[in-house]
């Protein structure tokens, strides 16, 4: 089967690797009288035309980026106009109501209509084909009531199916994650964390599109913007990107998992993991490995920070960590999980344990009183904070 | 005596298939070999020109050379499957059904029977001819072992004179509008991505061009589709920017080239892309999706984006149309990419391969 180039990338728009072809991405190609706007295509300056088109290539790059950046067309549009159109084709419809509407259309073929219509414009002609109705219906109608019965028990198979589909539909539905209580949620400001210098030092110098995930206020996209890089973000909170996108940045509301699955392969340079990424289910942990190994470029760079195992509990409060569907893993772990998938760990960091308060030696006046409070509060401190791993995809 | 003979599901006149097997057997009897073209359904218009291919097992002599256009699925490749004579495949590409499988469930199984069809051929085929380098890489990976590319022979190259009274329609048509001339020209398939185009238009006429219009020529060879992309065109506020055209004739499509100031080809899948040549002849620079065969076909003579985002389409289109220099670069090159690329001595070349194939055949 051909292959269908119908991969979505990113906005739809890997701007840096728009280019005629017959010229490297680099724009390296040689140029000559035709590297000048306004140049004409002389006879046989092909490579000189080449240039040119590379510099065309360029400014429509550079228009592009202008326009994301004076907000003329808000971001998130070109997505909002995808899902527009796909409205108005016939699987528009969702889920199980997809499945009811097509079972209406087959429950409506499978009745089978003996009367055949015996108009006719002529006189003679609606008498005549009265005529041969009447003298083959009963043959007529020994094979439509067989074709009715057949269609009748697929269609009643489909409505068995449908049920069951509706009935686990029903029971998956409840195995579902709870939404976290608003405010519980904490907005991610990465660019000012302690990582931040790490994922801009990784990152810049790419070349092609960095996807931020679980970008927050978007202070990160920020300072990779800043620094050069093409990067955008996406988070599943739209209020945490109010300010982002006020600052007219490149953020969209959508989830890591849903907008990896969009995209096409090798379409990222670069990806940044944070936020709930690190307390996803399981199986969803191994479909974002997967994703992020097929999504990223041969070369490109993955910066995936997380939670710590230990302490996470106090860190995100009591709420989050009973109603979040999944748990962080150890940095080993996700080491291992990129590995297998030829994305191989360059380097690893941790936050600086929390200090730790000293005791009064036992034999102090009040030592008792004072210890037991210094255990107090070492409990209400966060054990082990977080890291970040620095990627890359090999092959 | 023996000949050449060549099998196709309909033949149709002003249709990229249709036209290539009447050239093809043209150039086939000008050169002196016996050719007839046999086809499942007669078609009203050509009716006189073909048989039906049942009837091909009465006339057929030792040293015959059959010749499959595979275009879309058909009950010939089975029968072609099994017949003694030796086969060429003229491979004009085949949409993968999943592009379809949104719209309609019947073309789904008929691309994938298509695609079968071109397996089923495989084994017994003496030459597999696809009519771009992309093409050809879909046929041996479908296991054809021995292939070459010809371009599809067009019958609107060279070009036609304009029709003057639909050119006036147009211009006057465009006047109203004033901004870009956009030109898309394809059937109304979910493959020829005409949303992505409509998509670009509402950004185009949203950041800078308010005046930008687009005429969409193209036989709507996907009802839902074809009606999905009006009802969007409305739904985003383009109704009157937007015309959708078709049935046109050679002239009054080359009307429709010279009225345009940009054609726009954004498809996910093209095997070929005769627009594109069509728009380079007759001086309309091109802005496309570099997509399928899309490069091979354009090379450096127009601008290939790799993506079709509404921005970056928008951007280059109006980035074109704002620099007269380009603009002429532009033209400039696509008249001599579109003669260099031997359209019009395609049929002629397809005929030299079917005779050397078919004189190994006869000896």
């Amino acid at each position: 089967m051909p292959a269908a180039s119908h991969d979505a990338s990113p906005l739809d728009e890997p701007s840096t690797t728009a280019r005629p072809v017959g010229t490297s991405p680099e724009g390296d190609r040689p140029s000559g009288a035709g590297g000048v706007p306004g140049a004409t295509a002389d006879d046989g300056d092909d490579e000189g035309r080449a240039a040119y088109l590379a510099q065309v290539m360029a400014e429509i790059d550079a228009e592009v980026a202008r326009r994301r950046a004076s907000g003329d067309l808000p971001a998130g549009l070109e997505r909002q106009l995808d899902e527009l159109f796909l409205e108005f084709s016939p699987m528009s419809a969702r889920g199980t109501d997809r499945l009811r509407e097509q079972l209406a259309v087959v429950d409506a073929g499978a009745f089978v209509d003996i009367a055949v219509p015996v108009a006719s414009n002529k006189a003679v002609g609606s008498v005549a084909k009265r005529l041969i109705r009447s003298a083959i219906s009963w043959y007529v109608g020994f094979i439509v009531h067989q074709v009715v019965k057949f269609g009748w028990s697929v269609s009643r198979l489909f409505h068995l199916v449908v049920d069951e589909v509706e009935e686990l539909s029903t029971q998956v539905a409840a195995l579902g994650v709870p939404e976290l209580p608003e405010g519980l949620a904490a907005t991610v400001s990465s660019g000012t964390s302690w990582w931040a210098d790490e994922a801009v030092a990784a990152l810049s110098g790419v070349t092609g599109r960095v996807l931020v995930a679980d970008c927050g206020d978007g202070s990160l996209v920020r300072r990779l913007v800043e620094a050069g890089v093409d990067a955008y973000g996406i988070d599943p909170s739209e209020g945490a990107l109010e300010g982002a996108l006020a600052e007219g940045l490149d953020v969209r509301e959508g989830s890591v998992l849903d907008h990896l699955g969009v995209v096409g392969a090798e379409g990222l340079a670069g990806i940044v993991l944070d936020g709930t990424v690190q307390w996803l289910r399981s199986h969803d942990r191994l479909r974002l490995a997967d994703l992020v190994a097929d999504r990223l470029a041969v070369g490109g760079a993955l910066v995936l920070h997380s939670a710590a195992p230990e302490g996470w509990e106090r860190s995100v409060g009591p709420v989050v960590a009973d109603l979040a569907p999944g748990r962080p893993v150890h940095a080993e772990t996700w080491e291992h999980l990129l590995a297998s998938r030829h994305v191989v760990v360059r380097a690893l960091r941790r936050s600086a344990p929390p200090a730790r308060l000293e005791r009064l030696p036992a034999d102090q006046p009040g030592a008792a009183v004072v210890n037991a409070a210094v255990d107090a509060l070492e409990a209400m401190q966060p054990a082990a904070g977080d890291y970040v791993v620095v990627a890359a995809r090999e092959q | 005596m023996s000949g050449i003979h060549q099998f196709v599901p309909m033949l149709h006149r002003r249709d990229a298939v249709g036209e290539h097997v009447r050239s093809l057997r043209d150039a086939l009897v000008a050169a002196g070999v016996d050719s007839c073209i046999y086809t499942e359904l007669p078609d009203p218009d050509t009716a006189g020109e073909t048989a039906h291919f049942a009837a091909y097992a009465d006339r057929a002599e030792d040293g015959d050379l059959l010749v499959y256009q595979l275009a879309t699925a058909s009950v010939l490749a089975s029968w072609l499957a099994a017949r003694p004579e030796r086969l060429v495949v003229n491979y004009h590409s085949v949409t993968p059904p999943e592009f379809f499988a949104r719209w309609s469930n019947g073309i789904t199984r008929l691309q994938a029977a298509c695609l079968a069809d071109r397996a089923l051929l495989a084994p017994r085929t003496e030459l597999g001819i696809a009519v771009s380098a992309f093409d050809e890489a879909e046929l041996a990976a479908a296991g054809y072992r021995r292939t070459a590319v010809v371009p599809v022979a067009s019958p609107s190259f060279p070009p036609v004179a304009p029709d003057a009274a639909h050119a006036d329609g147009v211009a006057a048509w465009r006047r109203r509008r004033g901004g870009v001339a956009w030109l898309s020209v394809g059937r109304l398939a979910p493959n020829k991505a005409h949303h992505r185009t409509l998509a670009a238009l509402f950004a185009a006429r949203a950041t800078g061009d308010p005046g930008a219009s687009l005429r969409i020529v193209g036989a709507p060879s996907e009802p839902s589709y074809a009606a999905a992309l009006r009802r969007y065109a409305v739904s985003l506020g383009l109704e009157d920017a937007v015309a959708f055209v078709s049935g046109l004739t050679g002239p009054e499509l080359a009307a429709e080239y010279e009225a345009a100031d940009v054609l726009v080809m954004l498809s996910e899948h093209e095997g070929f892309g005769v627009p594109l040549v069509e728009a380079m002849a007759h001086g309309t620079p091109v802005v496309a999706r570099a997509g399928g065969a899309v490069p091979e076909v354009v090379g450096d003579a127009g601008v290939l984006l790799a993506g079709a985002g509404p921005r970056q389409v928008a951007a280059a289109i109006t980035g074109l149309a704002a620099d007269r220099g380009r603009r002429e670069a532009l033209v400039a090159a696509g008249r001599k990419r579109a003669v260099a690329l031997g359209i019009d001595g395609a049929a002629g070349r397809v005929a030299g391969l079917l005779a050397s194939v078919w004189a190994g055949a006869s000896h």
